[in-house]
């Protein structure tokens, strides 16, 4: 009967274990994939040095001038930042813990079109937790490994569109668009949110090479930044979002203000102590300074933001180094290295701004030394390939087309299980075990239905018979599932004709008619033509409950009626198949679905 | 700045503008976006209705008696959380000097019970919908509470101390939420119910109109049996008090003086004691809220009491009948005791007694031996205090602990 309203604990052992079953399976899919890359390369090296020693290699090393400084920066600091996303987004508690830990937080306070949006998204991790938390991990990883080995060419400014994509995914349904749209934004908590700079990032390393020859781009992603720092310094030194106050007085006490607030917050999570401490610290500075301390970030953001708007590349330079420095600062005595804090799913803002920022620099002054490459490479199935490419670049191009397997077998899941409104019956076994199968005579009884008419088990043999207990008052867990039960004969579809759903009255008191009745119109179960909700003298309902294993008692001082949650399936020969514990768990949309499914799958497994 | 203008090829002047021009936008939507207020918390959007922060509607915590003894219905547990909030339900035999528990059993009662009793013993107790249940169960009793006979209205009944009512010849009357505000009654065994009026109903009948029926408040029987409806009324200085004449509604409240014209007017209480018919009502006008008690006279002429006018920030956590005609008030200012103001029908003015004991959820006037009695509550205890009359002071006479089962509605 407990469990109603509890939500599944992150840790869930089932869904855990399903986790790290599912990540390991995958692993191995992608160490196949690595060694038949590992055997392509092979096969592709002896056929070069094979020709070679017979003088047919054409080009033994092609000469390919250096990728840009500014774009090998952003590239490899992002596939960097994908690869170790990847690794967080492994997490055991991932699954269950996305939702309630990171995603809703971020959206609390957000527009409401904004949370309907990022719901739809919810939803579909929320029904396939393990595939959706598996699928991020893949993708993630893929994108960085990508990005790291394809440097040059077509595959590299594909790998660039893959994180501006994946990017923007993350920013709008992870991070409900970095906070922007949600009341007290602020740079010192990570706003607009670090997957923005992914996406943008990835946008850069998609444009063309040539784009990297010319000072305009990094001057446009300085002023970009400058525009950005200007904009936060403004917002910081608002005087209604009230970091001016380390704390402040109102009617019922001090309270502190949000900058110590979230120090606090922070440094409450798990974490070695030392940590915590510094975190602590810098709060309880602001608590007692909080005028000096947002007067100097504001002013810090201001000036970068001006400077990096100069022309003159030693200004530039200390507003970079001031940049990188700030959101060290920040990183480490605010967002608490950003996945220290909770379930961390990325290191948070400050190490792509800072990264991005840089890049913009480098763009800048090193524009003048890039030279746009010439070789055209063959194609992966031009005629020749063999002949005439160069290994190091074949290497890399397989590890890059190894990464976009991955990837693209990260996303396959994901992209076939959001076709599917129904949540995996594994929200039902975490919840309340996997049920029970077994072949034995389901007791027979004799009791009416809501119509007043006689109903025994046997006149109901050749069908499937779905068999729970309800007490027609119940407040918490019956009325779930009695809309478990209803969701189920939606699922049946046709074959609804075939089953009969049924509920016995688990409640010595409230038995009659009239509760049956009313419950059913409650439920809307009175409008389903297989539902048969049965009830009888107490002594005919004591025995049918004590035939089946259910337990009934009546509590005191105004609780309600306690009983054994179950639901039986009996095939049409009357012989009980399975048996389920069909405590609802949280009772959420999500574990309704989970169990109507499950329930509906062993109806199925006996309909065949 | 120049650099940028010259690598874009755009004139610096042009670049120039539109580069301020772009920070005023942009700092302007930041600056927007982040001086837009935090949303206001739940809890302060569903203000209760008040005139001059004064909170008239009281809880469900009430008393009553009849000729066989009195009952007490008090919310127990943990108060702050709805489901671990359990309405208990305790009877004083006429004679006896210890309260029992006789909360119906085999319904959560998170949502609040509300009661009634008839001259002839009978009392009829509903459970208000609480979680996903969305009906009230009804049970019945004539013995004090040992044995109950259960049914059950199609809906929820409403959040009033009235909304429930047992006719003398066991017919129930409820007011459920159904489709709006709705009067039922029931047939003398309350195995089925019929709807008798609902508001829209009600707000059509020949002289409604002089009330504006703003919500329905509860529900009593008349001497004759007939159904008397409780209202708040649009229209100022109107009592609504509906009485059903034959297939027609009557409004029957007291007129009131010139001094309440402009006074929204709302019942908040019937205490039928024979045949007399008895109402308490509050009036909120420009200076402030008083509560008037009315009663019925013979021939349906009404006699009211002078108003018992409320200071601002207090809470009125319970009423109820006091045996003969009367009412009992239990104002809170959120000091530790609260204040207990008496108005008996013929009275020239409201009586203070002494205040009763921090904790007190309901007072009960005891006809039987005249006697007034606290009922004090702090979480799963239970407590009776007893007024001694010559001392003007209340004494401690019993404690129980009540087996609340936390956690089992969740």
């Amino acid at each position: 009967m407990s469990g109603m309203g509890v939500p599944l604990q992150t840790n869930n052992p089932v869904i855990v274990s399903a986790f790290k079953s599912s990540l390991l399976h995958q692993s191995l899919v992608v160490l196949a994939i690595l060694a038949l890359l590992a055997v392509a390369w092979i096969f592709l090296r002896s056929a070069q040095l094979e020709r070679a020693s017979k003088g047919d290699l054409i080009d033994k090393v092609a000469s390919v001038s250096p990728e840009p400084v500014a774009r090998r920066v952003l590239r490899i600091g992002f596939g960097l930042i994908w690869i170790f996303d990847g690794i967080l987004q492994g997490q055991s508690s991932m699954p269950l813990g996305l939702v309630p830990q990171v995603i809703q937080p971020t959206e609390a306070g957000s527009p409401h079109w904004l949370q309907s949006l990022v719901n739809s998204g919810v939803g579909v991790w929320s029904n396939h937790p393990i595939e959706a938390a598996v699928s991020a991990v893949w993708i993630q990883v893929g994108i960085g490994v990508w990005l790291l080995v394809a440097p040059r060419g077509r595959l590299s400014r594909l790998g660039g569109l893959a994180s501006c994509g994946w990017g923007v995914i993350v920013w709008i349904f992870g991070e409900s668009l970095g906070g922007i749209l949600a009341p007290g934004l602020s740079w010192m908590f990570g706003a607009p949110g670090a997957a923005v700079f992914y996406f943008v990032a990835g946008a850069l390393l998609a444009l063309p090479e040539g784009a990297w020859a010319k000072r305009v781009l990094g001057r446009a992603v300085l002023c970009s930044m400058g525009l950005f720092f200007v904009g936060m310094a403004v917002l910081q030194a608002w005087p209604a979002n009230g970091f001016w106050h380390g704390h402040v007085h109102t009617a019922s006490g001090t309270a502190v203000g949000p900058l110590v607030s979230m120090a606090q917050s922070m440094a409450a999570t798990p974490q070695p102590s030392f940590l915590s401490r510094m975190v602590l610290d810098f709060g309880t500075l602001d608590d007692a300074h909080g005028f000096a301390v947002n007067l100097v970030v504001v002013v810090v953001l201001g000036a970068i933001g001006i400077a990096l708007f100069s022309n003159k590349p030693a200004v530039i330079r200390w507003a970079i180094l001031a940049t990188v420095v700030i959101c060290i600062a920040d990183w480490v005595l605010i967002e608490d290295f950003g996945f220290l804090g909770g379930l961390g799913t990325d290191p948070n803002s400050m190490i792509p701004m800072a990264l991005f920022t840089c890049s913009g620099y480098f763009a800048y002054a090193h524009a003048h030394e890039t030279v746009v490459a010439r070789t055209k490479t063959p194609g992966l199935f031009a005629p020749g390939f063999l002949r005439r490419v160069n290994p190091t670049y074949a290497l890399r191009a397989l590890a890059a087309f190894g990464a976009i397997v991955v990837v693209v077998l990260g996303a396959a899941p994901m992209a076939v299980a959001s076709l599917n409104n129904q949540a995996d019956p594994i929200i039902a076994n975490a919840t309340d075990g996997t049920p029970d199968v077994v072949d034995m005579p389901a007791p027979n009884f004799s009791l009416i239905d809501q119509n007043g008419h006689v109903v025994t088990l046997k006149s109901l043999r050749g069908k499937i018979v779905a068999l729970t207990f309800l007490d027609p008052v119940c407040t918490a867990d019956c009325p779930v599932i009695a809309q478990e039960f209803r969701q189920t004969d939606g699922l049946l579809g046709g074959n609804r004709r075939r089953v009969e759903l049924l509920a016995v009255v688990a409640n010595p008191i409230d038995r009659s008619l009239v509760f049956t009745n009313a419950f059913d119109r409650q439920e809307g179960l009175d409008r389903l033509g297989n539902w048969l909700y049965l009830t009888g003298s107490v002594p005919q309902l004591t025995q049918v409950w004590d035939s089946f294993g259910v337990q009934v008692s009546i509590e005191p001082a105004g609780a309600m009626i306690a009983h054994s949650d179950i639901a039986y399936v009996i095939d049409s020969a009357g012989t009980t198949r399975f048996i389920n514990n069909a405590d609802p768990g949280p009772g959420t949309t999500v574990s309704q679905s989970s169990f109507s499914g499950e329930l509906t799958s062993e109806i199925e497994q006996l309909l065949r | 700045m120049r650099s940028c203008a010259r690598n874009l090829g755009i004139p610096r002047r042009s670049l120039t503008v539109a580069v301020l021009l772009a920070t005023l936008v942009f700092g302007a939507t930041f600056v927007v976006l982040g001086a837009v207020p935090h949303r206001a918390d739940a809890s302060t959007s569903a203000l209760p209705r008040a005139v001059s922060n004064t909170e008239v509607h009281p809880l469900l915590n009430t008393s009553l008696t009849n000729a066989q003894g009195s009952f007490v219905d008090v919310a127990m547990g943990h108060l702050d959380e709805p489901l671990n909030t359990f309405w208990q339900l305790f009877y004083l035999p006429n004679g006896k000097s210890n309260w029992t528990l006789v909360t119906p059993p085999g319904v959560a009662s998170n949502g609040g019970l509300v009661m009634a009793a008839n001259e002839r013993n009978a009392l009829v107790v509903g459970f208000r919908p609480s979680n996903f249940l969305t009906y009230s169960p009804v049970s019945i009793t004539d013995d004090g509470g040992h044995v109950w006979s259960v049914t059950a209205l199609p809906d929820g009944l409403l959040d009033r101390n009235d909304a429930l009512a047992l006719g003398g010849d066991g017919e129930i009357a409820a007011l459920i939420d159904g489709y709006g505000p709705e009067v039922m009654t029931s047939n003398g065994s309350a195995s089925t119910w019929r709807s008798l009026v609902s508001q829209e109903s009600l707000s059509k009948s020949p002289n409604a109109n002089r009330c504006g029926i703003k919500d329905l408040t509860g529900v009593t029987f008349s001497e004759e049996s007939d159904v008397v409806v409780g209202a708040s009324c649009a229209r100022p200085g109107v009592v609504g008090i509906f009485e059903e004449t034959g297939s027609s509604w009557d409004l029957i409240g007291p007129s009131l003086s010139s001094k309440s014209a402009h006074n929204d007017v709302e019942v908040l209480d019937f205490a039928p004691v024979g045949a007399v018919t008895a109402a308490l009502f509050a009036e909120s006008g420009p200076l402030g809220t008083s509560l008037v008690s009315a009663w019925q006279k013979t021939g349906g002429t009404w006699g009211t009491s002078p108003p018992l006018s409320l200071r601002p920030s207090t809470t009125v956590t319970s009423v109820g009948p006091d045996g003969e005609g009367g009412f009992f008030v239990l104002v809170s200012d959120g000091s530790s005791k609260p204040t207990l103001e008496l108005y008996r029908p013929g009275g020239a003015s409201w009586e203070r007694l002494a205040s009763p004991p921090q904790g007190t959820k309901t007072v009960v006037f005891i006809a039987a031996t005249r006697s007034i009695e606290s009922i004090t509550v702090n979480g799963d205890n239970f407590g009776c205090w007893v007024l001694n009359a010559q001392e003007n002071t209340w004494g401690e006479r019993q404690r129980l602990i009540v087996p609340i089962q936390y956690g089992s509605s969740s």
